[in-house]
C-alpha cells in the first residue's frame, strides 16, 4: 500500500490585492480587491511507503502548499490526499505521532532555551518511552555530533547547528513519513553534505518516506530517485529522474583539453560546439554516439584530456520550467 | 492525555519566564498603578466632611488597593500578542503538527508557569505594606481558600476570552485592536482602577452578570470580607458561567480559523 496518496488535489488561495502607493492603500480600504491564487492546481501521485521522492520547482511553485496540504496545515480546496490512510488535515493524534514536516526557514525550537529543552517537550508530547528516546538520541548525535550544541540557548547556535537540532528534534519519534522543506536553505556545502547524510541513513535505518523539496539540485540528485517537478501549481513531471534527463537532454557533453588552440570549424564536425576557450572547449553530441564521437575526436586530434559528461541537472530543470516536458 | 505533558512544559517555561529578567522588573513598576489609585482615592476620601466615599473610608481604600494589587498579579493573563502573532505569521504551523493543542502550550506559558514566579514577586511587597498600614483581612483558612480558586477561575475567564480574540486573527489583521478595546473596558469595570462600590446601583446591578467584576474584583471582595457564603457561592458559578462561554466560543471559532489558515510564511 502506498504511503501517500494525491488525487487531483487543488489548493487555490485568495489574497487581498493592493496597487502600490497611499491612493492605492485608500482605495484597498474602501474597496478592497480579491485575487485567486492557484497555487495547487489539479496534482495526483502516489508514493510507496520507503520512498525517497524530490519535488523540484522554482519559488511559488506549489511544493511548499503540497507538503502543507499532506502535514495538515491546509485544507484543500478540491480533491483529496491520504497519508498513511489518514486524512491530514483532521490532524488526528494517531497521525500526528507518524509524520514530521521540516522548513528550512522555519524555527520550531524553543528559541530562548537550549535544544534540549525542546527535545525534552517533544519527548512528552509524541509520549516517547525513556529507552527508545535514549537510543534514538546516540543515533542522531552519532551523525549529526549534536552533544556540544545541545545545551547552548537555540537562538545563539549558528543556522547550520540549529537545523540539526531542528531535524533531531522533528525526528524524535521517529515517524514514518518525513516532509523536508529546503533542509539546506542558506546552509554551507560540508553542512548540506551532513543532513543528507542524515537523511539518507534514517530513511536506510527505519524504512522512512521522505519528501523533500530544495533549490540545491545536489540535494535532490544524491537523495533520490524519483523527482516530481511543479511548476504554477502543475505537475509537469513525475518519474526518474535519469529518464528525465535523457528525454528533455538527449545529448551528452565531451569536456576537451586540445594540445594546441582549437580549430573551430574542425571540431564543429564532430558535434555542435558549445564553447570555446584557448585550447578548453566543449561538445554537444548525440547520446548514442558519445563514445564513437570522442574515440574518433582522439584518432584524429591532439587531445590532452577528455571527459564525457552528463549535462548539469540544473539546465536541464531550467528547460522544463521554459518549455515544458510530455511526460505519462 | 495531556495532563502527563504538563510537567515538562511546565518546567519549560518556568525556565524561560525566568530568562526574562526585564520582564519581570515591568511587572513591578506595572504593578504599582492600584497603588497610584489608592493615593488618588485616599485624597477624595479626605476631603470629604466624613472622611468616606461611598462607605469607603480610608482603611477601606488601603485594604481594597493592597489587595487589587496582588490579586492582579494572580488573575492577569497576556498572551494575546502571542498567539496573534503566531496565527499572522505562522508560527502556529509548528504547534499544530504536533499531537498536543496548541492551546495547552499558552496556557501553561501564561496561567501555570507563571505564578510562582508572580506569586514570589508580589507576596512580600503586599504582606509588607499590610503590616506597615495595618489593615486587616478575613485570613481564616476557608476564606483564603475561596479567594484562591476564584482567582484561578478569573484566570481561566480571561485566558479563554483572550483566547476568542485571538482566533480573530484568522480572519482580520488586526486581532490585538480589539484586545485592547477588552482591556480598556476591562481595566474600568474589574475594580483595577475604580471600586466597583464606587459604581451607581445600576452599573453594579449589570456588572453582577457581566465578566469584568469576576476577572478581578470578585476575589478581592471576597478576602477584603465584603461577601456572605450565597454571594460567593453564586460568583463562583457566574465565573464558571463565562469559563465556559468563553470556551466555546473559542473553540468555535478555532475550528472555523483553521479551515481558512492559510500556514502563511514558507
Amino acid at each position: 500500500m502506498p504511503h501517500i496518496v494525491v488525487d487531483t488535489l487543488s489548493k487555490h488561495y485568495q489574497v487581498h490585492y493592493k496597487e502600490p502607493g497611499l491612493m492605492g492603500s485608500l482605495r484597498s480600504f474602501v474597496n478592497r480587491q480579491y485575487k485567486v491564487v492557484k497555487a495547487v492546481e489539479n496534482i495526483s501521485l502516489s508514493i510507496a511507503a520507503g520512498e525517497m521522492v524530490g519535488f523540484l520547482g522554482p519559488n511559488g511553485a506549489g511544493k511548499t502548499t503540497t507538503l502543507k496540504v499532506l502535514s495538515g496545515l491546509l485544507y484543500p480546496t478540491s480533491g483529496r490526499a491520504t497519508v498513511l490512510g489518514f486524512i491530514p488535515h483532521q490532524r488526528e493524534a494517531a497521525y500526528l505521532k507518524q509524520f514530521t514536516l521540516v522548513m528550512g526557514n522555519k524555527n520550531q525550537l524553543m528559541w530562548d532555551l537550549p535544544a534540549s529543552e525542546s527535545f525534552l517537550i517533544n519527548k512528552a508530547i509524541y509520549d516517547i518511552p525513556e529507552a527508545q528516546y535514549k537510543q534514538t538520541l546516540a543515533e542522531f548525535d552519532a551523525i549529526l555530533d549534536l552533544g556540544p550544541l545541545l545545551n547552548k540557548q537555540v537562538r545563539k547556535l549558528s543556522l547550520g547547528e540549529r537545523m540539526k537540532c531542528e531535524l533531531a528534534a522533528a525526528l524524535l519519534h521517529r515517524p514514518k513519513v518525513l516532509f523536508l522543506d529546503e533542509p539546506t536553505l542558506g546552509l554551507d556545502v560540508t553542512m548540506q553534505v551532513a543532513i543528507r547524510q542524515f537523511v539518507a541513513d534514517y530513511n536506510a535505518r527505519y524504512g522512512a518516506t521522505v519528501v523533500l523539496t530544495s533549490h540545491y539540485m545536489a540535494d535532490v540528485t544524491a537523495l533520490t530517485k524519483r523527482i516530481v517537478v511543479i511548476h504554477h501549481g502543475r505537475l509537469l513531471y513525475d518519474g526518474d529522474l535519469s529518464a528525465l534527463v535523457e528525454q528533455i537532454a538527449p545529448y551528452k557533453i565531451l569536456s576537451l583539453i586540445l594540445r594546441d588552440a582549437a580549430d573551430v570549424s574542425q571540431l564543429a564536425q564532430y558535434g555542435q560546439l558549445e564553447k570555446v576557450d584557448g585550447v578548453r572547449a566543449s561538445l554537444r553530441v548525440p547520446r548514442g554516439q558519445a563514445t564513437d564521437t570522442a574515440a574518433q575526436l582522439l584518432t584524429h586530434i591532439k587531445i590532452d584530456d577528455l571527459l564525457i559528461e552528463e549535462p548539469p541537472v540544473e539546465d536541464i530543470i531550467r528547460q522544463v520550467f521554459a518549455e515544458g516536458v510530455n511526460s505519462g | 492525555m495531556f495532563l502527563k505533558v504538563y510537567p515538562t512544559l511546565i518546567k519549560a517555561y518556568w525556565a524561560r519566564a525566568l530568562q526574562y529578567r526585564a520582564q519581570i522588573i515591568v511587572w513591578v513598576l506595572a504593578s504599582s498603578l492600584p497603588l497610584i489609585m489608592m493615593m488618588v482615592w485616599l485624597s477624595i476620601a479626605a476631603q470629604q466632611a466624613d472622611g468616606t466615599v461611598n462607605g469607603f473610608g480610608r482603611d477601606d481604600f488601603i485594604r481594597y488597593f493592597l489587595a487589587v494589587t496582588f490579586m492582579r498579579r494572580m488573575t492577569g493573563v497576556w498572551f494575546i500578542w502571542d498567539l496573534d502573532r503566531d496565527i499572522r505569521l505562522g508560527a502556529l504551523s509548528a504547534q499544530l503538527l504536533r499531537p498536543l493543542d496548541p492551546l495547552h502550550h499558552y496556557f501553561v506559558r501564561s496561567v501555570i508557569a507563571i505564578r510562582p514566579v508572580q506569586f514570589s514577586i508580589i507576596a512580600p511587597p503586599v504582606l509588607l505594606a499590610i503590616w506597615l498600614t495595618g489593615v486587616s483581612y478575613d485570613w481564616s483558612v476557608g476564606t483564603v481558600l475561596l479567594m484562591f480558586a476564584a482567582a484561578l477561575c478569573a484566570s481561566l475567564i480571561e485566558f479563554f476570552a483572550q483566547a476568542a480574540i485571538g482566533m480573530l486573527a484568522f480572519w482580520i489583521t488586526q486581532a490585538t485592536s480589539v484586545a485592547e478595546a477588552w482591556f480598556f473596558i476591562r481595566a474600568l469595570f474589574s475594580g483595577w482602577v475604580i471600586p466597583l462600590a464606587m459604581f451607581p446601583a445600576q452599573v453594579q446591578a449589570a456588572l453582577t452578570y457581566l465578566p469584568f467584576r469576576y476577572m478581578l474584583s470578585f476575589p478581592v471582595e471576597i478576602i477584603t470580607g465584603r461577601l456572605g457564603t450565597a454571594e460567593i457561592g453564586r460568583g463562583l458559578a457566574i465565573q464558571w458561567a463565562w469559563i465556559a462561554g468563553f470556551f466555546l466560543l473559542y473553540r468555535w471559532l478555532w475550528r472555523r480559523g483553521l479551515k481558512q489558515y492559510s500556514a502563511v510564511g514558507a
